[in-house]
């Protein structure tokens, strides 16, 4: 599984898609380009000031997916950046939410 | 006083010839007649069957039908001989030779076709082939019928309730043929004893279902007049080998798989022993399952010197006992589910509870009981195990493999299941395994880890259990849900996860063994303590 991933630079948002369940046995293809598309070089600005993380086509997301969204959640907190996180299933929404990330990031329905 | 003869005179074949030319009807039946055929001549399709319904179809041997007749055709009344369930063969006579006809009329059950003008020694041909036809298809539908009396035998000694039992007995049978090889019977052997006997005889013919029920007989006489179980089993070995399988002179010998489970009430204690049947499983009140001896074994009627398998002595306090031949758990392999989500498939569709459970690739009989011990206030199984098995720490990376296998066995045992509650009940699943996996098991082939999952019926609600061979560690819930959700820290998010989804989350040997109880009330989603817990337990496992 690979994820899609894009930058806008005149919207200054970086758009990281997700093509099914986020889950430990996805995440391990997932997390290596995801982690390339979030380095920042010391020093330097980030040139997105929103992370779009698009999850519409998940049905799951277990602890290890949690986990990579805390890490992209890091990331753009570090960066002073927000996190925008896309979802269509509703059990998607309630895990984010039981785990509280809905504190710490937009949740929109897509 | 008359005395009956006792060897009447055999009737003359009788030929209904359906035939609306006069001088084509008469040459037939003169023909037929000097060759010492019975021949009944009429002239239309509404004449035959007002003859066949007077004399009976069983009067007539055979059926010689012309298929152009001003009122209706051959093909009309052959169709209708098939829709009285005649066994009755037709031979069509036409002059039209057209290759579409002929399709039809095989099609529709005829065994042959003559052109017209018929030739006579053709005719008598096909006669004596047609006669030869219904026979065998007479033979087949009687020996059918009996078979289906058989079984019908056979299920209703199966449901057969006996009065004032001491057990509660669930049970369902689907023999692969009408009758099968499988059987079951319960009866007290003695004061304050009952004994339920399962077998499975090799084959699903009318043998296997003889010899089942005829072992049952056997052991149910032999344990009544005092005979230990053991001794049993050791003489029926010896039965099987010197007297059936040596008498029949058979290439495959015939074996017998048993499980008996003995129950003494006085003592509240059960004995078990199984030879060659799936290892029966005892469900405590509470039901977490425990299996009472190894699956398979020897059964009899293999080897002359066979020992007894030591039977298994268990506590009882309650609870039910679950019985299974092995038809259920090759089915429940072929259609990927659990056995035991579809053994409580079957039993609620024979309940009435669900819609009959579709056994196309069945390839064996298969018959599935659960024996409930009432205690206090239980009267019948409360926690059915739906999926009952064990992973080990290698497993780790079949877990989305193991998570479509839930899917189905859930889907299979409750196919009304609310859609949430299936999705949390596969992720909380899937969250504790994973956690036993990685750090109960440490990944290792040799490490295992037990997996349950549970139904209660009329709560509609379900329990997980996962048990892990490792240590645990001491940990605090409360601090480790605070510390994911205020710290943003990557852990402790499947304990989380476990938490929320469940409303009753309960571990013991220091988070070794986990329970989790899921239902279709709404879950309290406390929120997570405001302020950080200073000084909790050191977290020595990542939850």
């Amino acid at each position: 599984m690979k994820p899609d991933i894009s930058l806008d630079l005149a919207q200054k948002q970086l758009r990281i898609a997700i093509p099914g369940d986020l889950i430990s046995t996805s995440v391990r293809a997932l997390h290596q380009e995801i982690d390339a598309a979030l380095m920042v070089p010391a020093g330097a600005a980030a040139p997105w000031q929103t992370i779009t993380l698009n999850l519409a086509s998940a049905k799951m997301v277990d602890s290890m997916g949690l986990n990579l969204i805390v890490k992209i959640l890091k990331t753009a907190q570090n960066a002073g950046a927000r996190l925008q996180i896309i979802y269509q299933n509703p059990n998607v929404h309630r895990t984010l939410v039981f785990t509280r990330l809905d504190r710490y990031a937009d949740l929109i329905k897509g | 006083m008359s005395i009956a003869n006792p060897n009447p005179l055999p009737r003359p074949r009788r030929v209904l010839v359906v035939e609306d030319d006069l001088t084509s009807r008469e040459l037939i039946r003169i023909a037929l007649e000097k060759t010492g055929y019975a021949v009944v001549p009429v002239d239309g399709v509404c004449a035959a069957q007002k003859e066949l319904n007077a004399l009976g179809f069983e009067a007539f041997d055979c059926v010689v039908t012309d298929y152009q007749m001003p009122e209706d055709t051959g093909l009309a009344l052959l169709a209708w001989l098939r829709e009285h369930n005649s066994q009755l063969a037709t031979i069509i006579l036409t002059a039209m030779a057209e290759k579409q006809l002929v399709a039809d009329s095989l099609r529709g059950g005829a065994v042959d076709f003559l052109e017209k003008p018929v030739d006579i020694h053709k005719l008598r041909v096909a006669i004596i082939k047609a006669i030869e036809q219904t026979r065998q298809r007479r033979h087949t539908f009687e020996v059918q019928a009996a078979v289906r009396e058989l079984g019908r035998t056979q299920s209703w000694m199966l449901q057969a309730r006996v009065a004032n039992l001491p057990v509660h007995i669930d049970l369902c049978f689907h023999p692969k043929l009408e009758a099968g090889g499988d059987f079951f019977s319960h009866f007290r052997p003695g004061p304050d004893k009952y004994c339920c006997l399962l077998t499975d005889v090799s084959g699903h013919d009318l043998q296997a279902a003889y010899l089942s029920a005829y072992f049952q007989g056997v052991v149910r006489g032999m344990l009544e007049c005092a005979t230990s179980l053991p001794e049993v089993f050791c003489i029926f070995n010896r039965m099987l080998l010197e007297e059936w399988n040596h008498a029949l002179h058979a290439s495959v010998g015939t074996s017998v798989a048993v499980c008996a489970l003995l129950i003494d009430f006085k003592w509240r204690t059960a004995d078990v022993i199984t030879c060659g049947t799936p290892a029966p499983l005892y469900v405590p009140p509470e039901g977490r399952l425990q299996m009472l001896t190894e699956p398979g074994g020897i059964p009899l009627g293999w080897f002359e010197d066979f020992d007894v398998p030591a039977r298994i002595h268990a506590s009882m306090p309650g609870g039910a006992f679950l019985l299974w031949t092995d038809g259920l758990e090759d089915w429940a392999e072929k259609t990927g589910v659990s056995p035991l989500s579809a053994g409580f498939a079957l039993l609620q569709a024979r309940a009435g509870g669900r819609p009959a459970v579709d056994l196309g690739e069945a390839s064996d009989d298969i018959l599935f009981s659960t024996v409930c011990i009432p205690s206090a206030g239980q009267k019948a199984l409360r926690w059915y195990p739906l999926i009952h098995e064990r992973y080990h720490g290698g497993q780790l990376a079949e877990i989305d493999r193991l998570g479509e296998h839930w899917t189905r066995s859930l889907q299979v045992a409750v196919p009304d299941l609310d859609p949430m509650l299936k999705h949390d009940l596969l992720l909380a699943s899937r969250e504790s395994l994973l956690n036993a996996l990685q750090h109960g098991c440490h990944n290792e082939v040799q490490c295992w880890a037990t997996f349950q999952i549970s139904f209660d019926p009329e709560t509609r609600k379900f329990r997980i259990w996962v048990d892990d061979p490792g240590n645990g560690h001491a940990f605090d819930l409360d601090a480790h849900e605070m510390t994911a959700t205020h710290h943003l820290v990557d852990r402790h998010r499947g304990l989380l996860l476990m938490k929320q989804l469940s409303q009753a989350l309960t571990f013991e040997r220091r988070g070794a063994s986990v329970l989790m109880e899921l239902g279709p009330e709404p879950r309290r989603h406390e929120p997570a303590p405001t302020q950080p817990a200073g000084g909790g337990n050191p977290f020595s496992r990542n939850l």
